[in-house]
């Protein structure tokens, strides 16, 4: 059985920092996080069996993500502009407001585009593991990154228009 | 416009170095998946309560002080739909899998440094004159009872140790509201434990509460366990009072009363300012024998540790 305070220090942050990039509202990402380990601790004799309890943590952090957002997922509206979150979006006068403005934008995806950028960008997981994930196929992922990345390449040009 | 490609390596490096490198509260953390913690153990206590109660089997439903003092029987939110299906570990034999560990020695994962816990009892603390400021710290951790787990009954095994947490109740068992508790309680730390990890209905179980009380207010806090009486944690079962001999102890209470059908033998004994609540559930014969040695076992460690040192 793990210290709870031990498996804090060790998958604590990333696994917030997972959770964030992951969430439409990053400060949901605590909320979930807190939920994953709880559940750890208290069955961290099944945990302790499986190859690599590492990455098992990833994967119940984004089946979590998941989770929250199936519902919405089946009655989603892709520019359903009351889904959209009040994020400022910084000017991108540096290479840093750059890259949050890259990140606002980010949270303004459709979910399952989003989830699956995150996924193949900061996770590093390949498209297989993608739809098992998101219970659907590799082409879905493939094309949910596909309009993921042209919707922000859009939003990117738009901002880019609205400031000139 | 930039091209896919651009906006690809924009988002990574934008979620590389920002949202990698972004601070995390560790102890908000910590201190909040303490609470999902409670609520999950007390679901777990509810259900089985309620599976008790159709099967006229027996586990124990136990209300513990919630952070923000308030009870709640209503189920959390299920955190286990996140979990995904276990993949068995590989039988090559250089596989690095984490092993289960004793409190205080974390496992290790491969490739990630743990920070280690103190495995020792710790040494005397200088007991402070006031409760703490914020609500949710303790004034001293209660180490581990090595004695304690040696004296549990043949078979036990941890399942729940909810760290350093100073709103418990005394015993196990009682029920707690949403009162300041008064006297101070200052530190304390639960462990559960039982024959196996699983929802079987007639396994023994123990659950042990130490609570370390504001200097000179041990007695009366124990007062409150003896009459019933505090405001904060109660019992609300009808108990039968019983006696228990525990050496060392300054002063004992042990009763024994059914939750839902299940019997219920309990004890606690105080050790200056601390109090150690030793509760089985579905007891065995030797039931009352148990709560004693366990009892005994854990004041020694406590009195060990030097942490009792007031109060007598």
């Amino acid at each position: 059985m793990w210290d709870l305070e031990s498996l804090v220090a060790w998958k604590g942050p990333q696994l917030v920092r997972l959770a964030r990039a992951l969430l439409r509202d990053p400060h949901q990402a605590e909320d979930v996080v807190q939920d994953v380990l709880a559940t750890c601790v208290l069955k961290w004799s099944r945990i302790e069996s499986v190859d690599d309890p590492s990455a098992y943590l990833n994967r119940m952090v984004v089946n979590a993500v998941t989770s929250l957002r199936r519902r919405p997922w089946r009655r989603e509206q892709v520019s359903d502009p009351a889904d959209l979150p009040d994020l400022a979006v910084p000017d991108a006068a540096d290479e840093h407001a750059e890259r949050r403005r890259c990140l606002a934008l980010l949270r303004r995806l459709p979910d399952r585009q989003r989830v699956t950028l995150v996924l193949r960008l900061y996770e590093g997981m390949p498209d297989e593991e993608i739809a098992d994930l998101l219970d659907c196929s590799t082409v879905t992922v493939r094309s949910n990154a596909h309009r993921g990345l042209a919707t922000l390449r859009r939003l990117i040009a738009e901002e880019g228009t609205d400031r000139a | 416009m930039p091209d896919d490609r651009d906006v690809e390596d924009l988002l990574r490096s934008a979620l590389e170095r920002d949202v990698r490198t972004g601070a995390v509260d560790e102890s908000a953390l910590t201190t909040g998946t303490r609470t999902r913690i409670r609520r999950l153990h007390r679901r777990r206590r509810v259900t089985w309560a309620v599976a008790t109660l159709a099967a006229l089997a027996a586990v124990p439903l136990t209300v513990q002080a919630l952070p923000d003092g308030a009870v709640r029987t209503r189920p959390a939110a299920s955190a286990t739909a996140t979990e995904p299906e276990p993949t068995a570990a590989t039988a090559d034999p250089t596989a690095s899998t984490p092993t289960a560990t004793p409190r205080g020695t974390p496992a290790t994962a491969p490739g990630v440094p743990m920070t280690p816990l103190p495995a020792a009892p710790l040494p005397a603390t200088p007991l402070p004159t006031t409760a703490p400021a914020d609500p949710d710290a303790v004034a001293y951790d209660v180490p581990d009872l090595p004695g304690l787990v040696a004296a549990l009954p043949a078979g036990q095994v941890l399942l729940l140790d909810l760290g350093q947490y100073a709103k418990n109740p005394t015993v196990s068992g009682q029920a707690c509201g949403g009162s300041e508790i008064e006297p101070p309680q200052i530190a304390g730390r639960q462990w559960g434990y039982a024959e196996e990890d699983s929802n079987r209905l007639d396994q023994t179980s123990v659950d042990v509460v130490v609570t370390g009380w504001a200097p000179g207010t041990g007695p009366g806090a124990f007062g409150h366990l003896v009459a019933n009486d505090s405001r904060t944690c109660g019992f609300s079962d009808d108990l039968t009072r019983r006696t228990v001999d525990v050496p060392g102890a300054d002063e004992t209470w042990a009763a024994r009363w059914q939750t839902d059908g299940t019997p219920v033998t309990a004890g606690a004994a105080r050790a200056g300012d601390l109090v150690v609540g030793v509760t089985v559930s579905n007891p065995g014969p030797e039931g009352d024998a148990d709560v004693a040695r366990v009892l005994t076992a854990a004041v020694a460690d406590l009195r060990g540790s030097g942490l009792a040192a007031t109060g007598s």
